[in-house]
């Protein structure tokens, strides 16, 4: 049976809503709402003229070789970030969990770099990693490894894909920490007093009962991918060497607001909204499923 | 989307402060893109400052907006929301689009209006080409800067270069014999298209673009794929792969750091370089022209970099009598020796030049002189004129991206810049439909 709780005035709820509802509708409904608007029109950027072009924008997205390769580029960068920022936030979270001195130490550290601003992590990494003059690149070549992320996609990739994951890492370790914690002793005992070691009683234990803080954390994690390592990319690559990091976020910003082609750079927001909207609703439908929020 | 936002509540928030100030005075707002942090900041804001205390009419307000892609971004989306400001830097590349946009006042007309009568002959012929409409300078500009190549004069001698490479081959032979004294990198470039392409173009009379590269219609075309700049990046790419060339990104701070760090003793980069260069430089160091064909005599006039200073329609009258008398104020000729003395920046008057000649400044810095005559050392041809094409921005990466292709071996020279042309060509006809009108 499930509880009914119910409102004794019928404003109320909506009263309760209404600083939220008003706050989604003017940070998300009417700019989204403007930029399906403006995917239909070419226009100049003062908005002197502003020509109707139906769904020109989109035609030529997609006949476009170079949208495609972005969206390949985006798919295998935010794979790749979540994969290492999930793992690694796991990892250390695991060790932390079982510290017994310095936790306090260990867990402040692992947290620092997400308060790092996007723009500043990816100046970082750029001047440990920039083949001229990055400090880290000139030990690499030092070692005799062929290090250029200037004109390698591969070792761009790599490097953006460590910075972007590395300021997420915190984030997982903070969430998995908490998950760990409040597993009951009780459990873990029992499995190791039935003799399963202690990997087997983190396979077929605490991964299980942890699966609700992952869910969670992958959806974050691939959000975070999409749209907040926009900073780190504009930093550290610049989208390049030949389009090898041009993500659709990072797209969308150099058309809009390097080049000015609103209507191309909407188009291309919508385009990714529904990718985002049916990525989510295949996360829930799918992944969800075996989420035990026991 | 939410730069917009930001950029209009930013605008609304400036205006808040400003209208608080006091009645008698006009402010007048510039946005510009050189943070005050450094010296080209400094600068200008104490050009500003000069200015306040010379009259008291008019107050103006410099503000500083980002980048020059923020401070543009910022100035349309105040336009759009009619909180702009009177003034504002453009990068030059933008300059097509705020000559078509609608939303300029041009600078000629200013100044007539306001009964400043400035004798437009006196100023560097292509650098006020380049911001000229019809009838006349369009914008205003301020900070003009042209590739030069700064050599390392130390290491030429260690490695036994004698004299300045004149031509590009000679410039090969160069990086050569440094490579092969140990300086590991050789020859590099900041700014590669508006080097390699641009400049090199403007110097041997290679068309980049069909109508005068845009000056003289918006049907203009990229016909760079069939120029001698094809066998130019064929070159450079040879260079690439022998090692005595080495490509340190698209913009100038990887080149900067390779050029201190005495890895690459030859940088091809802006005359504005000197600033960075003359802090950072551990050893002797001096310029000379960009190289040249062997069998070009007459060298044509440089390409221009930087930025001009537009002025925004829809302000009040009084607004742009203090924006004229700015700007007199700005060109006048010992300002504008100031600002080439800070900045490394050209003068953009003949007069201002004069003065640093009478003065004897080029005695003692010799490369200060080298982008002026680089700009100003022949009449101007139809392919020198400036350039004048849509979406320069994207088109510039385009080109970027697929010279990456080629320096990392990806595409053979003629097809990387065959796709560029034919991706920059569909944003030229994109441009041509809103610009057109």
């Amino acid at each position: 049976m499930i509880k009914r709780v119910t409102f004794a005035s019928k404003s109320l709820p909506y009263l309760l809503l209404g600083p939220q509802l008003l706050i989604l509708a003017v940070f998300f409904f009417w700019p989204a709402g403007k930029a399906i608007y403006e995917s239909f029109f070419l226009s100049d950027p003062f908005g002197a003229t502003q020509i109707f072009v139906g769904l020109e924008n989109f035609q030529m997205l997609l006949v476009s070789p170079e949208y495609y390769d972005s969206i390949l580029v985006t798919l295998v960068f935010s794979g790749l970030t979540t994969l290492a920022a999930l793992l690694s936030g796991f990892v250390m979270a695991v060790f932390a969990d079982r510290a017994i001195r310095g936790v306090l130490v260990f867990k402040s550290a692992l947290i620092w770099p997400y308060a790092v601003a996007p723009a500043v992590a990816g100046a970082l990494w750029i001047f440990l990693f920039h083949p001229t003059f990055g400090s880290v690149a000139g030990l690499l070549i030092a070692l005799g490894v062929d290090w250029d992320p200037l004109l390698n996609g591969a070792h761009a990739m790599t490097l953006v894909v460590v910075a972007a994951a590395w300021k997420q890492i915190s984030y997982n370790f903070v969430f998995f920490l908490a998950g760990l914690q409040a597993i009951p002793k009780s459990l873990i005992e029992a499995a190791a007093i039935d003799g399963a070691g202690p990997g087997k009683r983190l396979w077929y234990v605490v991964i299980p009962l942890l699966s609700p803080t992952t869910f969670f954390l992958i959806v974050i994690n691939i959000v975070y991918a999409f749209f907040d390592t926009f900073g780190i990319i504009h930093a550290v690559t610049g989208g390049g060497p030949a389009g090898a990091t041009n993500t659709l976020v990072f797209k969308v910003y150099t058309d809009g607001f390097e080049n000015q082609d609103l209507g191309a750079s909407s188009a291309q927001s919508v385009i990714l909204m529904f990718i985002v909207i049916a990525l989510t609703v295949l996360q829930f439908r799918y992944i969800e499923r075996r989420v035990s929020y026991a | 989307m939410r730069q917009w936002n930001l950029g209009a509540a930013g605008a609304a928030i400036v205006l808040a402060f400003s209208a608080g100030a006091t009645q008698a005075q006009t402010d007048i707002q510039w946005w510009h893109a050189f943070s005050p942090d450094g010296k080209l900041g400094q600068t200008l804001v104490r050009y500003t400052e000069e200015f306040n205390a010379s009259q008291s009419d008019y107050r103006i307000v410099p503000v500083h907006k980002g980048n020059y892609y923020e401070t543009l971004n910022a100035a349309v989306a105040a336009y759009r929301a009619k909180k702009h400001p009177a003034i504002v830097q453009v990068v030059g590349r933008g300059a097509a689009t705020m000559i078509n946009s609608g939303a300029v006042y041009p600078v000629h007309q200013l100044m007539k209006d306001s009964g400043h009568d400035i004798d437009w002959s006196r100023f560097i012929g292509p650098v006020l080409s380049a911001f000229s409409d019809a009838n006349g300078p369009a914008a205003m500009p301020f900070n003009t800067s042209t590739p030069i190549l700064w050599y390392n004069v130390d290491a030429f001698e260690k490695a036994g270069v004698t004299g300045v490479p004149r031509t590009w081959d000679e410039l090969g032979d160069a990086g050569r014999k440094l490579v092969k004294a140990g300086y590991e990198c050789g020859i590099t470039s900041a700014w590669q298209i508006w080097v390699h392409r641009d400049n090199y173009s403007f110097i041997q009379n290679q068309p980049i673009a069909s109508q005068g590269n845009g000056m003289d219609g918006f049907d203009a075309e990229y016909v760079y794929n069939a120029t001698r700049f094809v066998d130019h990046i064929k070159r450079v790419r040879g260079w690439v792969e022998e090692g005595i060339y080495t490509y340190t990104g698209r913009t100038w701070q990887g080149g900067h750091e390779a050029f201190y760090a005495e890895k690459c003793p030859i940088f091809l980069e802006s005359s504005a370089g000197y600033g960075g260069i003359s802090r950072n430089a551990k050893f002797r160091f001096a310029a000379s022209f960009l190289p040249v064909e062997a069998d070009n005599f007459y060298p044509r006039n440089s390409f221009l970099g930087g930025a001009a200073l537009w002025v925004m329609k829809g302000h009040d009258p009084a607004v742009y009598k203090g924006t004229a008398a700015f700007f007199a104020f700005l060109a006048s000729p010992e300002m504008q020796l100031d600002w080439h003395k800070n900045t490394g920046y050209v003068p953009i008057s003949l007069d201002a030049y004069d003065l640093a000649q009478k003065e004897g400044y080029y005695k003692e810095f010799p490369h200060q002189e080298i982008a002026i005559l680089s700009l100003s050392r022949s009449v101007p041809t139809v392919n020198t004129r400036g350039m004048r094409l849509g979406f320069g921005v994207q088109n510039t990466e385009i080109l970027n991206e697929e010279l990456e292709n080629i320096w990392a071996g990806k595409k053979p020279v003629e097809k990387a810049l065959d796709d560029a042309v034919q991706r920059s060509n569909a944003n030229l006809r994109r441009f041509e439909r809103t610009a057109g009108n």
